[in-house]
């Protein structure tokens, strides 16, 4: 839009061309959004998140609107990680655009071996490690709340792999700060946040909860309050890199996120609502810089005033 | 495919909570084919505020003509309460044609159509779309008051039969009372309705007969990016796989579906 302006951010050893990235879980495997977004212009794709085998996922309903937000529960439904390399990932690299990894274990050694086979694989960027989803009983839910967990996950995949280590974390603890710390202790090269807030709603016509899995995650605008607070605590709690996801709806949301410190942000409920969402912000974001004639865009980030 | 301003320029409530909706699209708008749907969400600008933050909602086509597209309703919730406030002139976004279509029913001799409830929508462009075929339509609802398109069906085909649920109009039972007990061969059937409507149907018509079903399950992006509409399916192989509704349906043959018994 305005060539004076540099909208470019590094995570680590990696370049973004933009800091709006795609949020893991809402913008499917990236060309299911060719046709309404021009994919060059994102900073990265983050993909579907990959489990070693893949997963059925959880039975309907696995959706439900709820008041400023909404409720899922998918069940981490994937193509398994040997049908991604093949099949998924080739039609991405005719794209100038970094693409990051989300995956997820059932256990440490799936971890280990997720990041040890995703090592070297031509045109994966890095890599975004889940240890926070809250969906399937058996999944990452008890890395991520526990502190030693999440350390232990995190430098397990650190050894495993070259490739710059984003780790994601659920906002479902008591305090995300020790969470950060032990994540940073186990050599992450920065933290994304937030993942959903485990939800629930009630069909009172016929007395059954919306989804079938009973509880899903919420996201929507209604999660970003809680979002930037975390955002604001890990901040004062780490030095790494911060990546800021919750109910980024437009540009000022955004723009929310990268004033309270956020290096960049995911886009990721919006996309269903309005594929276009992450050219929008991207547009929006752009806009309010010149307006504010601000020509580079690491000087708007943790510029926040307290 | 891309999103398009639609914008609004008839709607008509034939029946109480039942909305027919007549929408201008650009030339942009891909002509759809019969079972495909839409996404339809409102624009920031719109004045009948659905509330804050709303997912598009999912409508099977109802007819279409160059330039004219239209959706049959009900109002049900906040989109649909929000929808049939709707005055002409106002804009909505539209994302499609959307999922796949069924198949034509081309060198068939015995063609019947099932349609439940607001299902009747797609069945509509259906057999308005294949009218030169000789085509009988069955037609459920659960009383009168929701009966819908019978006399549309009736310009259209040769054949219509009604059935309500409390007798109120036409045979009183289910309209899968009128599927015939044997079938000839090159019999083909069509159709769309509740669950209950669909399953009943996988139970009565024998596996060598030919049934497409559109099926309709909560989705938030229709793009096949959600993962939200998944349905089981049996493969070739007689495995259970999922499917999404929005990119691998709406329309499966009908014993391919995997039904839940609960």
């Amino acid at each position: 839009m305005n060539g004076k302006i540099n909208m470019e951010v590094k995570i680590g050893s990696l370049h973004l061309k933009s800091p709006v990235m795609t949020a893991s879980g809402t913008f499917g495997y990236g060309e299911e959004f060719a046709d309404f977004c021009d994919l060059n212009r994102l900073g990265a794709i983050v993909v579907k998140g990959i489990s070693l085998q893949p997963r059925k996922g959880n039975p309907p309903p696995r959706i439900v609107e709820v008041a400023g937000g909404m409720l899922n529960a998918i069940g981490l439904q994937n193509v398994g990680l040997d049908a991604f390399i093949s099949q998924k990932l080739p039609p991405l690299s005719r794209y100038n655009t970094p693409i990051i990894v989300n995956v997820f274990g059932e256990d440490a050694k799936e971890y280990t071996e997720l990041a040890t086979r995703l090592d070297g694989v031509p045109g994966v960027a890095a890599l975004e490690v889940n240890i926070s989803c809250p969906n399937v009983k058996e999944g990452g839910v008890h890395f991520g709340v526990d502190h030693k967990m999440a350390q232990h996950i995190t430098s397990l995949v650190r050894r495993a792999t070259k490739l710059p280590l984003i780790v994601k974390l659920t906002p479902n603890v008591t305090d995300i700060a020790s969470i950060a710390k032990a994540v940073a202790d186990g050599g992450a090269d920065a933290i994304s946040l937030i993942n959903t807030l485990t939800g629930m709603s009630v069909d009172i016509k016929h007395r059954r909860p919306h989804l079938q899995n009973i509880t899903g995650g919420l996201s929507g605008p209604a999660i970003k309050p809680i979002a930037l607070r975390m955002l604001w605590q890990v901040r004062k709690a780490v030095s790494l890199p911060l990546i800021g996801i919750g109910g980024i709806m437009n540009a000022t949301d955004a723009l929310e996120f990268l004033i309270t410190g956020a290096v960049a942000i995911q886009v990721g409920t919006a996309n269903f609502i309005n594929p276009r969402a992450t050219m929008e912000i991207t547009d929006g974001i752009e806009r309010y810089l010149a307006m504010s004639q601000i020509t580079d865009v690491n000087s708007l980030i943790g510029s926040l005033q307290t | 495919m891309e999103e398009c301003l639609g914008s609004v320029v008839a709607i008509d409530e034939p029946k109480k909570d039942h909305f027919l909706l007549t929408l201008r699209v650009p030339e942009s708008f891909s002509a759809p084919l019969p079972g495909q749907f839409v996404m339809l969400r409102q624009t920031p600008s719109s004045t009948a505020e659905v509330n804050g933050f709303s997912l598009p909602r999912p409508f099977s086509v109802y007819d279409f003509t160059a330039g004219s597209l239209m959706i049959l309703f009900r109002r049900v919730g906040k989109v649909t309460s929000w929808m049939a406030h709707l005055s002409p002139g106002e804009a909505l976004f539209i994302r499609g044609p959307l999922g796949n279509h069924f198949p034509p029913p081309t060198g068939k001799k015995n063609i019947m159509v099932f349609a439940g409830g607001i299902g009747v929508a797609p069945m509509h462009f259906f057999t308005k779309y294949f009218r030169k075929e000789n085509i009988r339509v069955f037609v459920g609802a659960k009383t009168d008051g929701e009966l819908l398109l019978h006399d549309t069906f009736c310009e259209i085909c040769n054949e219509v039969k009604i059935a309500t649920d409390d007798g109120s109009y036409g045979r009183c039972g289910l309209v899968t009372d009128f599927l015939p007990t044997s079938m000839e061969p090159k019999t083909v059937i069509y159709a769309c309705g509740p669950k209950s409507m669909l399953q009943s149907l996988s139970m009565m018509i024998p596996a060598e007969v030919d049934c497409h079903v559109s099926l309709e399950e909560r989705m938030a992006c229709g793009i096949g990016a959600c993962l939200g509409c998944a349905v089981e399916i049996w493969t070739v192989a007689g495995e259970k796989t999922i499917r999404s509704v929005c990119k691998d349906g709406p329309v499966f043959p009908l014993k391919n579906v995997v039904w839940e018994n609960k």
